[in-house]
């Protein structure tokens, strides 16, 4: 009674289907990739690890003083940049619960703090290179370091601050003076 | 036996109440909301009116069309159109449907109504009543007219006979009551709402491409833009981009190097701006941003206009992620660079801000005057006044001091911790600060204050301390000339640590405010009857610390509107165990009166009290922390470094067992 259907209508449904839906999955997974590659780091460039990557490529291997000192300069760095960045995970992660910062924010940070981690595994790697053992010296070193970066930087900067408070102070005496 | 079969709706009987259903389902809900919106707009412009001081700034008509622009959607719109098209078309369905009458059903057999008896009528009276029917109606009787033909006068006489047997004849009885009907089963209808056309012949294919669009990419669409623009702009309505853009300055830069021109950077550097100015750049931006505050015209005043309105909602932004930082300095300067653009103010003349943004006063007169402040403009009389500030007239020195007075600043005249019935403060609470308000005119400091009376702990002060803080009449709009919007006066309360100046609390908004203490004269003002009082309190999400002891905060009240209009506060908290005994003695009150609820507000408290452990216990590190250094920031850097540092350390260790 029924017109007979054809033997291929469901094989071209599923055909059809499938394509579809493996089409969909490739181009999802690529435009994810390219979203990630095109994803900007957090700190775009690190100058004293590219010093050192240089002096270690070099041919006849510069003196291990040389090598160590750049190496220090670049664990001081990241450690600095750790700090930073611990410092700022708690804020982000509250502001995304809250949903003030967007999804994207949050994996790109996400994602540079695992790049961080191996930043600092490939500074001890190279650390105990050099000398088996080094690593922990080198990094409480560069905390040190870091740390005295930091009053530095305070202390240069409490010029600055003087300065401010002596215009304000000037500017406030416009009215104190008429008293 | 029963033959179903389609019919489509040829008469259209049945589709306009389809498409009027379907269209009444939108427009209901768009005209109330649209209703709901000309009246929410046109009250708050009422209730929320700003002070006029008469003052005029230069381009005062272009802000004031600018305002209404914004605030007034235009008459002629795309949505208004589709509103107005939704509504023709609801009027048609309704016209169709009126104005059709209903075919009569003739299948539809009602046994009482061919008869013509009472529902309700006995077996007797239906059979005299057939009686006297098949008398009238007899086919031998009835002659033919004009009206009805013979065939016709038969089918009346069976119809008759047949409902009359229907009410009488069992077995006929049963069909109709089985079937609805005395001759059994009929042909049974499926009707489909739609017209004919649509379906068969040319329309079909119209159809199915509609279909197709709505199903496969229309919806896909609207869902997909949706959802992306929900990502696009965060909760506080800032553009994802703007806030990335802040966060990443609050991340990595030092919190005392951003100053207010940093701020005001980021700010140009907004993509807002870019959506709705693509032509220019970060730094035009900036330089419009610039000329606003120093009161300039630019080429194209209306992408000013454009760029303040936006600033509002970008600063506030801002103030929502720094909050989550904690820090108080920065937040500081944001409100300090949103009053600087509310009132047009350069960020190299902040310090003399309260008598800048003053109608009439400019940078030249403050610096021949000296008058910089409230306090010395509210020692000068009005005379000295006229000639001191080398205003024009006499009258302008009025509209200066009216202007002066009207600008609200608000004295924390009491301030304190309470548990909701505790007279003192226990560890592991959730307290909340009752803050006594005083409102008064920025020139008119020395109005007295009245006893403060205790506030007495009733139920519905107990069940919800915070309902007083929603009671006052909503502050008005702030007095700007120069600013391109309506501007909402608010003060954000911030709870505020002693030791180390981060963020316990807030920012709150307080957006409700009694100001009637600023309409007072300065002979009433004197009189402390007169003078009101309100109450704020602040909402605390942290418990009170672990151990007992005096901790040290500061209450800021920050408004975003007005320089010199804020207020500090110092206050103590004095936490103190808790007397055993009395605790017995509530519990047992407790248990007496909600004995079931206990076991739920014991698992309440201890999940309460597993949380309050981890939270006391990172802020009692954090006090430990800063008591050994001053230098507090370098002091969490070598916290953060001792663990990175540890976790360094083990790293390449694990590596090496591997």
């Amino acid at each position: 009674m029924a017109q007979s259907v054809s033997l291929y209508t469901p094989v071209i449904y599923i055909a059809v289907l499938l394509s579809v839906l493996v089409i969909f999955s490739t181009v999802y997974r690529k435009r994810k990739l390219r979203s990630l590659e095109g994803m900007k780091p957090w700190y775009p460039t690190h100058t004293s690890r590219d010093i050192y990557e240089t002096l270690a490529e070099m041919a006849p291997k510069p003196p291990t003083k040389v090598l160590t000192s750049a190496l220090l300069r670049r664990a001081t760095e990241d450690i600095r940049r750790v700090v930073k960045i611990r410092e700022a995970k708690g804020a982000l992660a509250t502001l995304h619960q809250k949903g003030s910062v967007s999804d994207d924010l949050w994996l790109r940070f996400t994602k540079s703090e695992k790049l961080m981690e191996l930043e600092l595994q490939d500074c001890a790697n190279e650390a105990n290179k050099i000398k088996e053992g080094f690593a922990s010296t080198l990094f409480s070193s560069a905390q040190e370091i870091a740390q005295n970066d930091a009053i530095r930087q305070r202390l240069g900067n409490l010029d600055k601050i003087r300065d401010d408070f002596k215009k304000e102070m000037e500017n406030a005496n416009i009215t104190a003076s008429k008293k | 036996m029963s033959d179903s079969r389609y019919s489509y709706d040829e008469k259209s009987e049945v589709w306009p109440y389809f498409g009027a259903t379907l269209t009444a389902l939108v427009i209901v809900p768009w005209t109330i909301s649209k209703v709901n919106r000309l009246r929410t707009v046109k009250k708050d412009l009422e209730e929320q009116k700003s002070y006029d001081s008469g003052f005029r700034s230069p381009n005062d008509d272009q802000i004031q069309k600018f305002k209404s622009r914004t605030k007034k959607e235009p008459f002629l719109s795309w949505n208004n159109l589709f509103f107005a098209i939704s509504w023709l078309a609801f009027g048609c369905f309704a016209y169709m449907i009126f104005n059709h009458e209903l075919s009569e059903e003739k299948d539809f057999f009602d046994p009482y109504e061919i008869l013509g008896v009472a529902y309700s009528a006995t077996e007797k009276e239906i059979k005299s009543h057939y009686r006297k029917l098949s008398i009238k109606f007899h086919p031998d009787k009835v002659r033919d007219t004009v009206n009805m033909t013979r065939e016709e006068i038969e089918s009346r006489f069976v119809q008759i006979t047949k409902a009359y047997k229907s009410l009488t004849d069992d077995e006929i009885r049963e069909n109709y009551v089985k079937y609805g009907h005395p001759d059994g089963p009929q042909q049974t209808f499926h009707g489909i709402a739609l017209p004919k056309f649509l379906i068969e012949g040319n329309g079909s294919p119209i159809v199915v491409a509609c279909y197709t669009i709505f199903i496969g990419f229309v919806l896909p669409y609207v869902v997909g833009s949706w959802w992306s623009g929900s990502k696009v702009y965060t909760k506080k309505g800032i553009h994802a981009e703007s806030a990335t853009k802040f966060f990443e300055i609050m991340a990595k830069e030092r919190t005392d190097e951003i100053s207010h021109e940093a701020i005001l950077d980021v700010l140009a550097d907004s993509e807002e701006y870019k959506i709705l100015l693509p032509k220019l750049s970060k730094n035009d931006i900036k330089s419009i941003l610039i000329a606003h505050l120093e009161r300039k015209p630019v080429k194209n005043e209306n992408e000013k206009y454009v760029v303040i309105s936006r600033t509002t909602t970008l600063l506030e932004g801002y103030l929502d992620i720094v909050s989550a930082f904690r820090s108080n300095e920065v937040s500081q300067k944001i409100l300090d660079v949103q009053k600087a653009i509310v009132q047009a103010i350069p960020l190299s003349q902040l310090f003399a801000g309260e008598v800048l943004q003053i109608p009439f006063m400019n940078i030249d007169k403050v610096k021949s005057s000296k008058v910089s402040n409230f306090k010395a403009l509210e020692q000068l009389n009005e005379k000295d006044l006229h000639s001191c500030l080398r205003l024009a007239t006499q009258y302008d020195a009025e509209k200066v001091i009216k202007a002066a007075q009207h600008i609200p600043k608000i004295d924390i005249v009491d301030a304190h911790f309470k548990i909701p019935g505790e007279e003192i403060i226990t560890p592991k609470a959730t307290a909340h600060v009752v803050m006594k308000l005083k409102v008064h005119s920025a020139i008119n400091s020395k109005t007295p204050t009245p006893h403060l009376v205790v506030e007495e702990e009733t139920d519905a002060i107990l069940r919800n301390p915070f309902a007083t803080n929603e009671s006052g009449p909503t502050l008005p709009f702030a007095h700007a000339p120069f600013f391109p919007g309506f501007h909402k006066t608010k003060w954000y309360v911030y709870l505020v640590g002693e030791r180390d100046n981060k963020i316990i609390e807030g920012p709150h908004e307080l957006t409700r405010l009694d100001l009637s203490n600023l309409e007072l004269t300065k002979e009433e003002s004197v009189n402390d009857d007169k003078i009101n009082i309100c109450t704020y309190k602040i909402p605390m999400t942290q418990l009170t610390p672990e151990n007992a002891g005096k901790y040290s905060f500061k209450i800021l009240l920050v408004s975003n509107s007005y320089f010199g209009a804020d207020s500090l506060h110092q206050l103590f908290m004095d936490v103190v165990n808790e007397p055993e005994e009395d605790e017995q003695v509530n519990a047992e009150i407790y248990d007496m009166s909600e004995p079931e609820e206990d076991t739920i507000a014991g698992q309440m408290s201890q999940l309460r009290g597993d949380k309050v452990k981890r939270s006391t216990n990172n802020e009692s590190d954090d006090d430990l922390s800063s008591e050994e250094e001053d230098l507090s920031d370098i002091d969490t850097d070598t916290d953060a470094d001792n663990t990175s540092d540890e976790s360094d350390d083990e790293d390449p260790s694990d590596k090496k067992i591997e």
